[in-house]
């Protein structure tokens, strides 16, 4: 656990100098600050990382600078020849093995976090729809493509990141299980009744609302704690940023802690402020971090698997009890009241 | 491990994260002032700030704080120059420990253009931390002079009218920083809307809002609610969800202390608004 707690110090002075681990917005970027473009392997990039200390840095830096790896058109019939290639004189990288490599890499580093959002958003879906478990068994089955189509979206997003193409529109900062749902959505169109794709629906439509509700209540506070606003103005703004609402807003909001701005409408916004609150909000950057997709919420590789419960599941490792030990074994067993809720 | 070497190791990674954002040309770190403004003023990139552009705008918050009192308590003229000389006394004591910090980091200066540049770098790192998080936790805060200044210079008249307009403000963001800190929790484990609206509902009255705000409050929330005993939280979820949600709080748990004294864990008798026993008669201190 105190490895745990550790990671968790690490994230948190990480996310001190995120500004300027992140790469500035569009219009924020000056061309001095341009990514410099580095040919390496994938593999390299860990250790490549890693700060140069003072007397190795040659290159100047102004900030730190996105590694690029520059993009060669697959082809697919290359893939299998270059496997074997181990003795041979370093060549060229074949560009087909350099995907293979970054979708490697990306399932070592992210599968079991998208694993175990799999998981949760079944273990909801099954609640939801009182799958028993024969059904719940289907609807995984059926769901895998789900996951695998959901994994593809953000292993694009990733591998364009890698490769210095980052997607500054916010797309590279969806809400994976909001892709995971709406995947499952699709996905198991046959496989549930309509009243459970109906319940399931309603579930993800709360969620939907309830994700919105508390970015415009976080973006209000976020507002409020540099302009003084008045509860006229925050009702205001709960108006103007509801009618205004961008979907990136929930993962750059929910991703840095009600921290950092997104693009705002300040077309809309400028109006209800004063002039000394006009002053203050111009000089606020927003939408100057660009996050992308850097893996799942940071902690949850690191609350274990999840494991779904069944009330006729049976020990892994059974040991025969003795008669009192048996007594005893059954009044500690949990409830399973909730389970049934 | 404890709470103080977790952030010894963090400080350290600030260290081997700094020689990415200071100029650096062949092999030699450029240590200038600018690089000390903009870790002490950093607020998430933008336009770099000094101590110049940051004291303007702390400037111009404390004046939007004197124009919301007066828009609830309609201050006199001398209650307006009381408050503003408290809220300058705030920004002063700002500034006076960014004077010593600046002082410090000259001093350092050798050693940080040396080989063991790190070390020095981590002395000052524990300066600049503290500064930097006070800045955007914000200077006014509940223990700041000019808050508790509100307490001997508003009459008995205007004090709860103050208060209640605090407690209204304290409340919307301590639901959004709850709300916020719930969302990040379903990026673990989904919950169902029932779910959701129940736990809402049991932080709201179990949890305190932070004495200070900032980037830490959705982090503070976790922390607090790791601290509820299980049997408010664990009916509320079924078997499976309950062994997710422990492991998620157990994380948090053990870092009482080191918000404690950082100033922004909730005390028990977290009531800073509340007149003092020695409160002068409304008259006195309305001039």
């Amino acid at each position: 656990m105190s490895c745990i707690r550790a990671r968790m110090f690490f994230a948190v002075a990480a996310f001190a100098l995120l500004p300027y681990l992140a790469v500035p917005a569009a219009d924020s970027m000056p061309a001095q600050d341009a990514p410099r473009k580095v040919v390496e392997k994938p593999e390299q990039k860990a250790a490549d990382k890693k700060p140069a200390s003072p007397d190795k840095a040659a290159q100047p830096a102004k900030s730190i600078s996105i590694v690029v790896v520059p993009a060669k058109a697959a082809k697919p019939a290359e893939k299998k020849a270059a496997a074997p290639a181990k003795k041979a004189p370093p060549a060229p990288e074949k560009p087909a093995d350099q995907n293979e490599a970054f979708a490697q890499q990306f399932e070592g580093q992210f599968g079991k976090q998208f694993q175990h959002l799999y998981r949760t958003e079944l273990h909801l879906l099954r609640v939801v729809c009182k799958l028993t478990k024969p059904q719940y068994q289907k609807v995984a089955a059926e769901g895998e493509p789900a996951l695998k189509a959901t994994k593809q979206k953000f292993l694009d997003t990733w591998r364009n990141q890698q490769q210095g193409k980052w997607d500054r529109s916010g797309k590279g900062q969806a809400d994976p299980r909001e892709t995971l749902s709406a995947e499952l959505e699709k996905a198991l169109q046959k496989t549930l009744t309509p009243e459970q794709a109906a319940a399931y629906k309603k579930e993800r439509d709360l969620r939907t609302a309830a994700q919105r509700r508390a970015v415009v209540k976080t973006l209000i506070v976020m507002m409020d704690r540099h302009l003084v606003l008045s509860a006229e103005q925050r009702d205001k703004l709960h108006e103007i940023l509801d009618k205004n609402w961008n979907d990136s807003w929930y993962t750059y909001v929910v991703r840095f802690g009600g921290y950092y701005f997104p693009a705002m409408p300040d077309a809309k916004i400028l109006p209800i402020l004063n002039e000394d609150q006009k002053a203050i909000w111009n000089g606020i950057p927003k939408a100057n971090i660009f996050y992308g997709f850097n893996g799942l919420y940071g902690l949850v590789g690191d609350i274990g698997e999840f494991e779904e419960t069944w009330d006729d599941d049976v020990p892994a490792k059974p040991v025969q009890p003795t008669p009192e030990k048996k007594a005893d074994k059954k009044s500690k067993q949990p409830s399973n009241k909730a389970e049934k809720k | 491990m404890s709470a103080t070497s977790d952030f010894r190791r963090a400080f350290v990674l600030a260290a081997a994260l700094w020689p990415a954002f200071v100029g650096s040309a062949a092999g030699q770190i450029q240590w200038t002032d600018e690089n000390l403004d903009q870790q002490v003023f950093n607020r998430g990139g933008g336009p770099v700030r000094n101590a110049a552009s940051a004291r303007k705008e702390l400037d111009r918050s404390l004046l939007l704080i004197i124009q919301e009192i007066d828009r609830v308590c309609k201050l006199t003229e001398a209650q307006k120059k009381k408050l503003q000389l408290a809220g300058r006394g705030d920004i002063k004591r700002f500034f006076d420990q960014y004077e010593v910090v600046k002082q410090k980091f000259q001093r350092l200066k050798p050693r940080l253009q040396g080989d063991n540049w790190q070390e020095a770098w981590q002395e000052l790192w524990q300066d600049i931390s503290p500064l930097q998080m006070n800045l955007q936790s914000g200077l006014f805060h509940e223990d700041s002079l000019l808050r508790k200044s509100l307490r001997h210079t508003l009459t008995t008249e205007q004090l709860p009218r103050y208060q209640a307009q605090a407690e209204e403000r304290r409340r919307f963001h301590h639901r959004a920083t709850i709300e916020l800190a719930i969302n990040s929790f379903e990026e673990a484990m989904p919950l169902r809307d029932a779910q959701r609206q129940e736990l809402i509902a049991l932080l709201l009255k179990e949890l305190k809002p932070p004495r200070k705000s900032g980037r830490y409050e959705v982090y503070i929330v976790n922390v607090q609610m790791s601290l509820l005993p299980d049997d408010k939280l664990k009916p509320m979820f079924d078997r499976a969800q309950w062994k997710m949600v422990r492991a998620y709080l157990d994380m948090y748990k053990g870092n009482v202390q080191w918000l404690k004294q950082s100033g922004q864990w909730p005390d028990d008798d977290d009531d800073v608004d509340a007149p003092p026993a020695d409160a002068k008669p409304a008259a006195k201190r309305a001039n």
